[in-house]
């Protein structure tokens, strides 16, 4: 159950040819990178939920929060830059800590990520709404704008984007690079120009009663808008790339989170400063309500929204996409049915895979309020980042030989930092989270034991095979390498 | 098959895919590199990482990358014992086309070739997307290969080109006249002519309408006379043939490859337009080249 892969196999799966990557990465960019990756969508998103159960103290949740990050970070980029591979959290697990813990950490990237696709879809249809509202007058009713909790029947615009995003990437669409910075270009030009907006209109009535709900406000509303720091693993993962990992990796992910901080946090006081805690909560698109309801500038709202709705819509493609590879690395091991995850021979992609995901999806997102769905995507992170913690103190004692290019200052105490701020965010989550969460975990280990356990490529195939490629490695439609026609 | 500013020695590029029609293409690359007397470079493209968070597809390309050594491993058997010389390569992109497009640029190829989609019924040359996104823009010739040719192409010993006169035509006419001369083929000019049409004649009368298509047919051998005579050193002819211009011209079954130009428009305007280039791909018998315009 502990089994690991061998390290090995992965990289002669990543060096060859067009494979590896240019160690050519300095701090700055590595920064650039991460800001890049964290100022993603949450903070389009929960802002609202997060002033709604702190007040205006939701700007110390935001610092709260990246501090939390951080030591997780640094965890996370001795474990990434140790396996020199590209992969996920769940590649490197599989590689340090054993398959059970891989089979975890997978399932719960797999929640993460599908529970944020619906959030971020959620978000997308509020921002479709309020530009539609600010720009023209009109708006789509309640009942098809709305989960059944918030009044309404079932959200249409979350279904829509779902569903259309699952089509491009069943014919193949994913994110260039290029693309992606346009997009980050987009959400930083937006948030600026709330900011910009905010600070002119600014009024200090909405702050008097700073922390109406005192610290326990503050942490709750931290692990509520941790949903805007969601992203930064980038930079860890980053550790392949960089030309001096030991140096430039910590400083990439301090500096990021710092710039990001300072960025969530100006927008924060610029919503307070034109919007009451009461009117953020109450919408799916915060920033452009503020913008609309509270400062009345319905203008600059109409701008924000259909900014808002680009950028998200990215975001979107980007965390699906995630979503479906993971799915399918875990496919490709065995953990899951391999026939889950075939290749579509027309288009090339993992269709059948993808259109399963997108259509549950799609339902999460028509039925359940943003508010709930933003807590499960956080709860599964921060368990994720506790692993994470856990792992790079357990490797320390077990394969202290490993070479680390970046290791964590003063481990253990950072890694346990990280654990202990991790469980502090996740023990302020509400029970029901903690309960739909645990089933969820539950329903992953009663999988793993009736399908993953006795299917594993890893246990039923391990040794490698003549030409060095593990069996597991090779496509299950022809083991022997043969011609495919 | 030279391409405007190519180097001479730049080589054939035949992309393959896996798929049933990558044969067809490894064919007609290998004659086309044959015959100009250049490598073959044999091209899969794989899938490259997308942008976003977390290397969550390292494992997805790795996959895919597996995927591609496979099918350059078929290629690989089928030319096993072909002459010349020939290289494989693999190349990470976002889209078949690009990739393509991106190596032929690097390597500065005399030609792309590519098979025609999978659902093709045989004999028919059903070009897929990734043939069609490669006629935009595509700085060197891209030849089609019809699924399963049951002439070998060099067999017939005739080039033909879809001729008219403009520079699209001209454009297309050189490159298959230097072919014609490489391989010492015939070379004949093909154009086409509307059919006598039965709807309009009632109204515009008979008489005027067949008169319309005789001065048609004039203008239009007087034009393939003057191409006809400004070749020299190849037997060329020229035929006038009657017809839908794309049908008429898939139908053709006597030439090794017939060429055609393009009038390069962007996807947009191709569709208004309704470029014959871009439906003879889909339908014709025997391979389609299709030439970049010279300027």
């Amino acid at each position: 159950m502990f089994a690991v892969r061998d390290v090995r196999s992965l990289i002669t799966e990543t060096t060859e040819e067009g494979h590896g990557l240019k160690k050519s990465v300095g701090a700055t960019q590595l920064t650039a990178m991460g800001v890049g990756a964290i100022i993603g969508t949450g903070i389009f998103v929960v802002i609202g939920e997060g002033a709604g159960v702190a007040g205006p103290a939701v700007i110390i949740s935001f610092i709260l929060a990246a501090i939390a990050c951080t030591f997780s970070a640094l965890s996370y980029a001795e474990l990434a830059s140790s396996i020199p591979v590209s992969g996920s959290a769940y590649t490197y697990t599989y590689a340090t800590l054993g398959e059970v813990i891989a089979w975890i950490i997978g399932w719960d990237l797999i929640l993460e990520y599908g529970v944020s696709v619906a959030a971020i879809a959620v978000g997308w249809g509020g921002n479709l709404n309020a530009f539609l509202d600010a720009a023209f007058g009109v708006a789509l009713p309640d009942a098809i704008a709305k989960s059944p909790e918030d009044g309404g029947v079932f959200n249409l615009p979350a279904v829509f984007i779902v569903l259309a995003i699952t089509l491009l990437l069943v014919r193949g669409v994913t994110e260039s690079a290029r693309v992606n910075l346009v997009m980050v270009a987009v959400k930083l030009v937006v948030l600026l120009f709330f900011i910009a907006v905010a600070m002119v209109n600014f009024g200090t009535g909405n702050f008097h009663n700073f922390a109406p709900t005192g610290v326990d406000g503050i942490t709750s509303a931290s692990a509520i808008i941790f949903f805007a720091y969601i992203g930064f693993d980038a930079v860890s993962t980053g550790s392949e790339e960089a030309r001096n990992p030991a140096k430039d990796l910590p400083l990439a992910i301090i500096g990021s989170l710092i710039i990001c901080t300072i960025f969530y946090v100006l927008t924060a006081v610029g919503a307070l400063g034109i919007a009451s805690p009461a009117q953020l909560q109450s919408s799916d698109a915060p920033l452009a309500t503020a913008l609309d309801k509270g400062a009345g500038i319905g203008w600059a709202a109409s701008i924000l929204a259909l900014g808002a709705v680009v950028a998200i819509t990215s975001v979107v493609l980007v965390i699906l996409y995630g979503q479906t590879r993971i799915f399918f690395a875990m496919c490709r091991d065995g953990l899951l049915p391999p026939r889950l995850a075939t290749v579509n021979q027309r288009y090339g992609t993992p269709a059948r895979l993808t259109i399963i995901l997108g259509v549950l999806i799609a339902i999460l997102a028509a039925l359940v309020p943003l508010g709930e769905i933003v807590k499960l995507v956080n709860i599964g992170t921060l368990f994720a980042f506790v692993l994470v913690n856990v792992g790079v103190i357990i490797l320390r004692r077990t394969r202290p030989e490993m070479p680390r290019p970046y290791r964590v200052p003063w481990s253990p105490v950072l890694p346990l930092l990280g654990v202990a701020f991790a469980v502090y965010l996740m023990s302020d989550l509400p029970l029901a989270t903690w309960i739909r969460f645990v089933v969820w975990l539950a329903i992953g280990l009663i999988i793993y034991w009736l399908y993953g356990y006795r299917n594993s490529r890893l246990r039923k195939e391990p040794e490698v095979t003549v030409d060095g490629t593990p069996n597991w490695a090779k496509d299950p439609e022809r083991p022997d390498g043969s011609d495919p026609r | 098959m030279t391409a405007p500013d190519a180097g001479a020695d730049g080589p054939v590029i035949a992309g393959v895919d896996g798929g049933a029609s990558g044969k067809d293409a490894l064919i007609l690359g290998r004659w086309a590199a044959d015959v100009l007397a250049v490598p073959l470079v044999v091209a899969v493209v794989h899938p490259a990482p997308a942008a976003g968070a977390g290397r969550v597809d390292a494992e997805w390309i790795a996959d895919r990358h597996r995927a591609a050594e496979t099918v350059l491993d078929g290629a690989r058997t089928v030319l096993k014992d072909a002459p010349g010389q020939v290289e494989y390569q693999m190349v990470a992109s976002t889209s078949a086309s690009h990739g393509l497009h991106d190596l032929a640029e690097e390597l500065a190829a005399q030609a792309i070739v590519v098979g025609s989609g999978r659902s093709a019924p045989p004999m028919r040359l059903f070009a897929g997307s990734t043939a069609e996104r490669l006629l935009a823009g595509s700085v060197c010739p891209v030849a089609v290969a019809p699924a399963g040719m049951l002439s070998p192409p060099g067999s017939l010993g005739r080039i033909g080109v879809a001729y008219i006169d403009t520079p699209d035509g001209w454009a297309a006419l050189e490159t298959a006249a230097g072919l014609a001369r490489q391989t010492g083929s015939a070379l004949r000019l093909y154009t086409v002519v509307a059919d006598n049409d039965t709807t309009l004649p009632p109204l515009i009368g008979e008489d005027s309408e067949r008169a319309f298509l005789s001065l048609a047919r004039e203008s239009y051998e007087t034009t393939l006379t003057a191409a006809v005579d400004s070749l020299s050193g190849i037997e060329v002819d020229y035929e006038i043939l009657t017809g839908n211009v794309v049908e008429t011209l898939a139908e053709l079954d006597d030439v090794d490859v017939l060429f055609c130009g393009s009038r390069g428009y962007g996807p947009a305007r191709r569709v208004l337009l309704g470029g014959v280039s871009t439906k003879l791909m889909r339908r014709a018998k025997r391979p389609i080249v299709v030439v970049p315009r010279a300027d």
